[in-house]
């Protein structure tokens, strides 16, 4: 039997677009599986805490992120979870709390772990009255980490939560008034619309841009977290040298959705569900960022914007960040390609990494650097944006 | 060797292979240039939400007077919720069910234009319509369809109307900053929300909603 050119042809020409569309998305059906290697360092007195967003379904994904979170506090304790809205998708009766909160996260509370809530576009503001979030009474609040362990708190570090699905002229006059007396060196923001992201279907949110951001570099936000897209994004430190993370895959996912090509992304990881993990110590903030199966997905190290420079290298003290990303083992899932995931204005080697095996072979497509990047690199001094 | 139509000629080989190339520089560019892009919509949008700032700094005085009205209406409500909150234990003890319950028995007789009296439906009308209008308003207009119960497909549908409560299972829509900056302040237990182009008044806390607004916003949502 002849079968016709024109079915011959759209046959040959659907493989030529299926093979093109593989090479670019590698994982187009499976996760491969790693055990978790720690890579923060776990130094005495440190500040730890893990980020979780969009979490509140009840789903086999959030289940799944609780328990990874629960086996990953065995070997790295930390005393607090910042929750980045989304919470509670759908109904809120004391059952769907149970289900979409209290199940997934049970090791974690059970062992005393602090979880602090911001309100997301899905939540109920009335979430603010629920205990276990910690949110007391308020949409908007602050607070420094809960106490370790020897009963101390460490005021070093500060957190400001944010309703920014109503960001009225009061929460505002408050953040104002709020960042202007903090004197704790480091300031970590979470609220649920990102300020940048590279998201096809949210991206940023410009609005809401155009009235933080400005009393961030004001008053010295050192991060921001936040959630809203669906997926794990590390956007390159923007003014200020603050650095912005989207975390949104704790329980959502929304597959593909980070924008290929976009400049923003120093990272990106939108194929499977996941959390993070940060310890911050002295000037340092450590974090690495796990999917559900275990994997690193994006490990490294923050350094403080306006924190004077390590003595051991010769960068100039205006230097607002250096952001060092650690090479992750080669068994971790795959990450677009297309994505790039080192900043070209980003040093690819620092003194302040955290040690890393050299026999650990980094995986290609992380650490080959743009043909940009390899002119920035020569310098190991980043130049402030 | 049978080559294909588009093919055949130097010239055509020529044409095809530009245009492929052309594809593969664009793609490659396509980042920074929406980076760009956006960068330019961002500046856009931060010096409209300076306006927005200016403008509910100096409203005009015969505004400011109805303005002054529409607050004396929102304070008498909020005298309603407070009573009834304290008449039942105050927030520790009360759940937004059971205030919901309180509070709708007090209003029985509540209807639309109570607390957005008609004076003021022309002002929020302008005032929202101002900053989801035009070119640079495209973050704001898409801020209100984020979220919107009438837009987003995992929402359970909200129906405007006086004592209704607003369900569990519905979304809140984004309300831009640059519309809350322009609109009359709230107290903490009353909220602007969108539903559709309705703008709702709703209790934060009872998740009642106490009045609507049809049609407050130009048409803008996915529907």
């Amino acid at each position: 039997m002849k079968i016709p050119i024109m079915i011959r042809r759209s046959v040959v020409l659907a493989l030529a677009l299926f093979a093109v569309a593989s090479s670019l998305r590698v994982d187009f059906f499976a996760q491969s599986v790693a055990p978790t290697t720690l890579k923060l360092p776990l130094k005495e007195g440190s500040i730890r805490f893990a980020v979780i967003g969009d979490t509140g379904r009840g789903n086999s994904g959030q289940n799944e992120v609780g328990a990874q979170m629960a086996a990953v506090h065995k070997e790295f304790p930390f005393n607090l979870v910042i929750m980045l809205g989304d919470n509670i998708y759908g109904a809120d009766t004391p059952a769907d709390m149970e289900r979409k909160f209290g199940s997934p996260y049970k090791p974690l509370l059970d062992k005393g772990v602090e979880f602090r809530a911001a309100i997301g576009n899905h939540d109920s503001p009335n979430q603010r009255f629920y205990k276990p979030f910690n949110m007391g009474g308020e949409r908007y609040y602050t607070f420094h980490p809960p106490k370790n362990a020897d009963g101390k708190s460490d005021v070093s570090v500060r957190f400001f939560a944010l309703d920014t699905n109503y960001l009225d002229k009061v929460e505002i006059d408050w953040l104002e008034k709020e960042l202007g007396s903090s004197v704790s060196p480091w300031k970590i923001a979470f609220f649920h619309h990102p300020l940048y992201s590279s998201g096809r279907t949210h991206g940023s949110a410009l609005e809401t841009r155009a009235i933080l951001e400005p009393l961030f570099v004001k008053y010295g936000m050192s991060v921001a977290f936040s959630g809203h897209d669906h997926f794990y994004e590390r956007i390159k430190p923007q003014k200020g040298g603050i650095g912005y993370w989207v975390s949104g895959a704790g329980g959502s996912l929304r597959k593909n959705d980070i924008r290929v090509g976009s400049a923003l992304t120093a990272k990106g990881f939108d194929t499977d569900y996941h959390f993070m993990i940060v310890e911050i110590a002295g000037d340092e903030l450590f974090f690495q960022t796990i999917s559900r199966r275990g994997a690193t997905i994006d490990s490294g190290v923050f350094r403080r914007p306006g924190a004077a420079a390590p003595e051991a290298v010769a960068t100039p003290s205006e230097a607002p960040v250096l952001l060092v990303p650690v090479p992750v083992p080669a068994a971790v899932p795959a990450v677009s390609p297309a994505v790039p995931a080192v900043s070209p204005a980003v040093p690819a080697v620092s003194p302040a990494a955290p040690a890393v095996s050299p026999a650990v072979p980094a995986v290609s497509r992380t650490v080959r650097p743009t043909p940009r990047a390899r002119r920035a690199q020569p310098s190991p001094t980043p130049r402030p944006r | 060797m049978n080559r294909p139509p588009y093919l055949r000629s130097g010239a055509a080989r020529f044409f095809f292979g530009l245009t492929v190339a052309l594809c593969l520089v664009g793609s490659s560019m396509a980042g920074p240039l929406q980076t760009s892009a956006e960068r330019k919509t961002a500046e856009k949008v931060a010096k409209k939400v300076e306006r927005a700032k200016d403008r509910a700094a100096h409203e005009a005085k015969e505004e400011l007077e109805t303005v002054r009205h529409f607050q004396k209406e929102v304070a008498r409500y909020v005298r309603v919720h407070e009573s009834q909150l304290e008449r039942l234990g105050g927030q520790k003890a009360v759940t937004a069910q059971g205030l919901a319950a309180a509070i709708t028995a007090a209003r029985t007789k509540a209807k639309q234009g109570d607390v957005f009296i008609p004076e003021i439906q022309p002002l929020l009308r302008k005032r929202i319509t101002e900053q989801l209008n035009g070119p640079d308003a495209l973050a704001a207009r898409k801020a209100v369809i984020e979220g919107n119960p009438d837009d987003e497909k995992e929402s359970v549908p909200v129906e405007p109307r006086v004592n209704a409560v607003y369900p569990s299972g519905a979304t809140r829509s984004t309300v831009p900053a640059s519309v809350l900056l322009t609109l009359p302040p709230l107290p903490e237990c009353l909220h602007y929300r969108f539903v559709g182009r309705d703008l709702i008044l709703v209790d934060s806390i009872a998740q009642i909603i106490v009045d609507f607004l049809q049609n407050a916003t130009p048409a803008i949502g996915a529907k």
